[in-house]
């Protein structure tokens, strides 16, 4: 039975008809509203490609529902900061060369965007810890600690 | 200032972080259907029948394939002859089963239908009818005397036959004190890209062109490949790759199911796209690495190394991927390791058994070889009492060039300088102190040491043209193009696949033209637009496309200063570019902006003399200067500390250091995110990594909840010196680095295990070293403590 979803995704509605129950989130987002930023890379909730901001936490769309989103917030890569002034977490891994291949970023992003709301001083191993669940082939993750320590420490000073 | 050499942000970031970075699943053509391959549920079976009747009354389904209708359509996959190869027979290998099938996964049927799950709905509706047949998992069993056959044509099973040596084998074994031998064994596992694999096929009947956009690295070989198995004409097929999710050699395979999206395409006269799911990636995407090598080592008393015998016996899965002679060969070539021996032999059997097909990764067989020899200079140490690293230098090549018995030359570099500069990073003396006083409170700290000398840019690939071995070069062609406002782009055959290309190239571009930088644009990865290239592959984008981007950007150079030259009524040998300015040699005053220069190239044209061309671009190629099987030979000694809970079976890392030389680097920057990434990947690798099949043919490991790829948390921090030594034989200087740690890393963290639990009677022969494993070695040698 097809249902209609109405969710705000990174500030706009959107209001979907026809989606099936079956749909995942990151196929909705992907294919339906065309915000292909968000990637899949396990089918199974272990790589955290497709993690996104679903009402403020972050979550792996790949076993979400779409029907779930309705009446959802989400804020996708896409929605994480305009090209001129880009999020310091996007510049840090930029700065700090947090990637190589590109495919786990937009996923590594988001799962560190609510690692430094939970921890805005985070050390090292904090920064491994919350970061478990997300998977990267290329970069054996030390400059990803590294662009993630040097966004916090950016955006401690924007703060202070 | 010179671009080469500086550690630049990547110029392919903004699109990534920023989420618009395009890989093939983010392209939706008009009209374009889904695919889903039907695939084996059993490891060997014969193919009774195959129904696609139920699929296609489904309202979605548009249409089906099988092996039987693909069979005429599609001849077989490739298989590379390479010269060292003395026999090699060819499986029938078709893009989809039609007599047997011979490992669980292998796609004998394929659906088209209008969306993504459709195609699977209606997948499920194809009735495939099996009659199961004992399956091979062993090569021991498939070899044993009337094992049955796997493929009718073959002799029996062994569908690859390598015979190498080298030196004095005789001599060795003649001068020799005692011959150590061992049976080693390297487990199953492969590169699993974050991004599966995926393509788009399209067929336009007016034109006849067959379009693929697909996450390859090898868009030019594919195109080859592809005219070849489907003959269809070259020229009509155009290849694209998009951004490419990682490689990791996995993607320089031709997939066999690329071929059967190309026939559907035609079939059905719309784009179809097929996008792996992770569990059948991990079942029908290449694997690598599983070997046993049965080797023998004549030593002197002394402790010197005369030479290394081996067996190796390839696990090469159900059919013969293209290339798999390269990690084969490889393993075999790289036994020897670093050092002064006398001679070397290994005979080479690649078995066909029912798993996933054998191909590429990272390290091509390197890893192997280096961790028979490195484990084997550990087990010689211990057996002579001796440090194991005294036994390095004793026996490690002292001076460059060196000729080795393998057949190369190693043409520069200080090996032992860098074992020095490794052992002082960690402070070894310090290190087996600090052991000492640990094993006193029973706690098992390991060093590992591992050193190798690895080669880049094989020369090989070409024969992939042939039916039969042909001499070959590797080569790259390079085209650079001005713009009618000064900016240039340069063209390249090959894909980034996250290894920095845009960036690399844009810089030894800038420094051979005298243009700035961010005035350079690097395209590659479509055929339609980009010279012929063997891909991205075999480290060899330093070593030999990057010395054709110098070649092509000081051409282009030249044609910008001939126009300049008459523009500013000069020499064109006195012309120099500095800064986007085209000027008189020292005379910032007789001066032009290079974009004045442009215009009047392409617009003004009617005001250059006849024999200046219109235009400006170049194309210039760059040949291997070297036709051995590698072309340089950079180098890297790794010193992992660890330590193991033996209660547990875990390894945790308390140090990593790495020293390696890769020559001239571009970007320093790059260099050690490769290194990095590489020798994480390794650990993952020797760790925890492990395709594991039941005595069915059942693969247990089909998710990465089964198959585990390393997490921040199982990383340590990696220590890396840079050591440049340029390569004498390269313009630039530049030896090439894909390969990262990847060549280093299973030997150096495997001694470091076994030498943490040396004390406790282990001794280690085989990976992988999983918890479960290192508790099960333990329990073996009655060492864990009494506990579980």
């Amino acid at each position: 039975m097809a249902r209609t979803v109405q969710a705000t995704v990174n500030g706009r509605k959107y209001h979907e008809e026809n989606v099936e129950p079956r749909l995942l989130l990151v196929h909705f987002l992907r294919d339906r509203l065309g915000l292909t930023g968000t990637h899949v890379g396990c089918d199974s909730t272990n790589c955290g490609a497709c993690t996104v901001m679903f009402n403020g936490k972050a979550v792996k769309s790949c076993t979400v529902l779409a029907v779930r989103a309705d009446g959802a917030a989400i804020t996708t890569i896409e929605g994480v900061a305009d090209e001129e002034q880009l999020h310091p977490l996007q510049e840090g891994f930029w700065e700090k060369h947090g990637l190589q291949c590109g495919y786990c970023t937009p996923g590594m992003i988001m799962s560190a965007l609510q690692l430094l709301e939970r921890h805005p001083d985070p050390d090292e191993e904090t920064v491994r810890l919350e970061l478990e669940g997300n998977l990267c082939r290329c970069t054996g993750y030390q400059n990803i600690v590294e662009a993630v320590l040097w966004a916090a420490g950016r955006l401690r000073g924007a703060s202070a | 200032m010179p671009m080469i050499g500086q550690s630049i942000k990547r110029r392919e970031d903004l699109k990534y972080v920023t989420g618009s970075g395009t890989y093939v699943d983010d392209i939706t053509l008009p009209g374009m259907l889904y695919a889903t391959f039907v695939r084996s549920p059993h490891a060997h079976a014969r193919l009774l029948g195959v129904d696609t009747g139920k699929a296609l009354e489904h309202p979605k389904g548009i249409d089906a394939i099988t092996g039987a209708e693909a069979y005429p359509l599609a001849g077989p996959m490739p298989v590379y002859s390479y010269r060292q190869a003395t026999a090699i027979k060819k499986p029938d290998y078709r893009c989809l089963a039609h007599d047997r099938v011979r490992f669980v996964g292998e796609p004998v049927a394929l659906v088209a239908a209008a969306d993504r799950y459709a195609a699977d709905d209606v997948a499920e509706l194809v009735e495939v009818r099996y009659e199961p047949l004992e399956p091979l998992m062993d090569p021991d069993e498939s070899l044993k005397p009337g094992a049955p056959k796997l493929h009718d044509n073959l002799d029996n099973n062994v569908g690859l036959r390598i015979e190498r040596q080298g030196g004095d084998m005789e001599a060795a074994y003649r001068e020799a004190d005692f011959v150590f031998k061992r049976r080693y064994r390297m487990h199953r596992h492969t590169g699993t890209p974050i991004e599966t694999r995926g393509c788009i096929a399209q067929y336009n009947t007016g034109t006849k062109e067959l379009t693929l956009h697909c996450s390859t690295q090898i868009p030019h070989i594919l195109k080859t490949h592809l005219s070849e198995i489907l003959d269809f004409p070259e020229f009509k097929i155009r290849v694209i790759a998009p951004d490419v999710g990682g490689g990791f050699g996995n993607k320089l395979q031709v997939p066999p199911e690329v071929v059967a999206l190309c026939l559907m395409a035609i079939k059905t006269r719309r784009p179809v796209k097929w996008i792996e799911t992770r569990r059948e990636s991990l079942m029908a995407f290449l694997h690598a690495r599983e070997q046993t090598h049965d080797v023998e080592i004549p030593v002197k008393r002394d402790g010197t190394i005369l030479g290394i015998k081996s067996h190796e016996i390839v696990n090469a899965g159900g059919y013969l991927d293209a290339r798999i002679s390269g990690p084969s060969l490889g393993a075999g070539m790289w036994l020897p390791g670093p050092y002064m021996v006398k001679g070397y032999q290994v005979d080479i059997d690649a078995v066909m058994t029912n798993k996933c097909p054998y191909g590429a990764y990272r390290g091509f067989g390197s890893q192997m070889g280096t961790l028979v020899i490195e484990r084997s200079m550990d087990l010689i140490a211990r057996q002579l009492g001796r440090d194991p690293v005294d036994l390095r230098r004793q026996n490690v090549i002292k001076e460059t060039p060196y000729k080795t018995v393998t057949g190369h030359e190693f043409d520069s570099g200080d090996y032992e300088a860098g074992l020095d500069k490794a052992l002082e990073m960690v402070d070894y003396p310090a290190l087996r102190e600090e052991q000492a006083r640990l094993r006193k409170e029973g706690r098992y700290m390991g060093i590992g040491v591992a050193m190798a000398v690895e080669g880049a840019g094989w020369n090989t690939y070409t024969a992939a043209m042939a039916q039969h071995y042909v001499p070959t070069l590797d080569y790259a062609t390079v085209t650079m193009r001005m713009d009618t406002s000064g900016n240039v782009t340069v063209l390249i055959g090959d894909v980034a696949c996250g290894t920095s290309h845009a960036t690399t190239a844009a810089q030894v571009a800038a420094d051979a033209t005298g243009l700035p930088i961010d005035t350079i644009e690097v395209v590659e990865g479509d055929t339609a637009v980009t010279p012929y290239d063997s891909g991205t592959r075999a480290a060899r984008f330093s070593a030999v496309v990057l010395p054709a981007v110098a070649e092509s950007g000081m051409a282009l150079k030249k044609k910008v200063c001939r126009v300049g030259a008459h523009l500013l009524e000069g020499a064109e040998e006195d012309m120099e570019i500095v800064e986007g300015q085209v000027q008189v040699r020292g005379v910032p005053d007789k001066s032009l902006p290079v974009s004045r220069v442009a215009r009047v190239a392409y617009s003004e044209v009617a005001t250059l003399p006849r024999e200046i061309p219109a235009g400006l671009e170049a194309t210039e190629s760059f040949k291997a200067p070297v036709s051995g099987l590698c072309i340089t030979w950079p180098y890297s000694i790794h010193i992992p500390v660890v330590e193991v809970d033996i209660e547990t079976g875990t390894v945790k890392f308390l140090r990593y250091a790495i020293v390696h030389d890769c020559g001239v680097e571009i970007n320093p920057m790059v260099v050690e995110g490769q290194v990095v990434g590489g020798t994480a990947q390794g650990v993952g690798g020797a760790l925890l990594e492990e395709l594991v099949y039941d005595e069915d043919g059942q693969l247990l490991t089909t998710s990465f909840m089964d198959y585990l790829i390393p997490t921040a948390t199982d990383m340590p921090s990696f220590e890396v010196c840079h050591l440049q030594t340029a390569a004498p034989q390269i313009p630039g200087g530049y030896k090439g680095m894909g390969e990262g740690g990847c060549v280093y890393v299973y030997a150096a963290v495997v001694n470091a295990v076994a030498d943490a639990i040396e004390p406790l009677g282990v001794e280690i022969t085989s990976t992988p070293l999983s918890p479960s494993r290192i508790l099960e070695l333990l329990r073996e040698a009655g060492s864990n403590g009494g506990k579980a």
